[in-house]
């Protein structure tokens, strides 16, 4: 997995960080790693730069996670991006929705190994 | 009803301080009586089916920046008091989570808002709030949660 460009989506600076500090001390090879702190600005990066996954959280300002994700699987152009929704979200409608749309699901708090295996299983 | 929301809030509680800041339960027995909070993050959720709820997650001082610290792998003089404040609301952020389905099972869908920094003593409390304190290695932080609305 040589290279890959990751986008991590949420509204908090530290949980960023942690996802962060995980990718990088996991065995994953990194081109960039770019972050946002909302589905909007999520947006603006992902049409102006091509990213091999999105790391997703559900509850942000301005635009949710999940409003993000349903705007990119209805954009041809962003449509196929693997997306990973990391989130203590706990309805069944709501993770039933997030499998509707080929988003993989992480429950916060998370071990690291799970975000570096969903991340391979998505890149694989 | 009230004992399985209090179990709930209990296990939220331990696990989100346990498995992301890396902070663990303090079992020793101490004379002195445990720290006042001083801090704290307030959420306020609403779903249809079950009304408005406020959740209140507050530290002690010297819990904080060492939380904080276990969150982001840094020493504890190298976080600023934004970076504390923020590792708070996102603990607050994931108890609540975690803590929703014990108040409506899993089929309710809950809007969730962003956490907001209070001075706990500025919360008013209710009679019927389920409330969890839990002594940690550093300090004591402390899960308020009322019906609201």
């Amino acid at each position: 997995m040589p290279g890959v460009k990751i986008l991590i989506v949420d509204d908090s600076s530290v949980m960023r960080r942690m996802v962060k500090r995980t990718i990088e001390m996991g065995q994953i090879e990194t081109d960039r790693i770019l972050e946002a702190g909302d589905g909007n600005a999520a947006l603006v990066i992902l049409r102006s730069e091509p990213v091999d996954i999105a790391l997703l959280d559900v509850n942000m300002p301005i635009m949710s996670g999940l409003e993000l994700l349903e705007t990119m699987r209805a954009d041809e152009t962003l449509k196929a991006i693997p997306v990973i929704i990391i989130s203590t979200e706990g309805s069944d409608t709501r993770r039933a929705r997030f499998a509707e749309l080929d988003a993989s699901f992480i429950h916060k708090p998370f071990t690291p190994e799970e975000i570096v295996n969903a991340i391979q299983k998505r890149l694989a | 009803m009230n004992d399985e929301r209090h179990a709930a809030l209990r296990k939220s509680l331990v696990a989100a301080f346990e498995e992301m800041a890396f902070t663990f339960m303090d079992w020793e027995e101490s004379p002195s009586p445990p720290p006042a909070t001083s801090i704290g993050a307030v959420v306020s959720c609403s779903s249809s089916c079950d009304g408005k709820w406020r959740f209140l997650l507050a530290v002690s001082p010297k819990l904080l920046p060492t939380v904080a610290a276990n969150m982001l792998g840094l020493p504890d003089d190298h976080l600023s008091s934004d970076d504390q404040e923020d590792a708070l609301k996102e603990l607050a952020n994931v108890v609540c989570g975690n803590f929703l389905p014990a108040i409506a099972g899993r089929a309710a869908i809950w809007d969730v808002g962003a956490p907001t920094i209070v001075n706990p003593a500025s919360v008013e409390r209710t009679d019927d709030e389920i409330h969890v304190t839990l002594k940690l290695e550093g300090g004591v932080a402390e899960a308020h949660v009322s019906r609201i609305g």
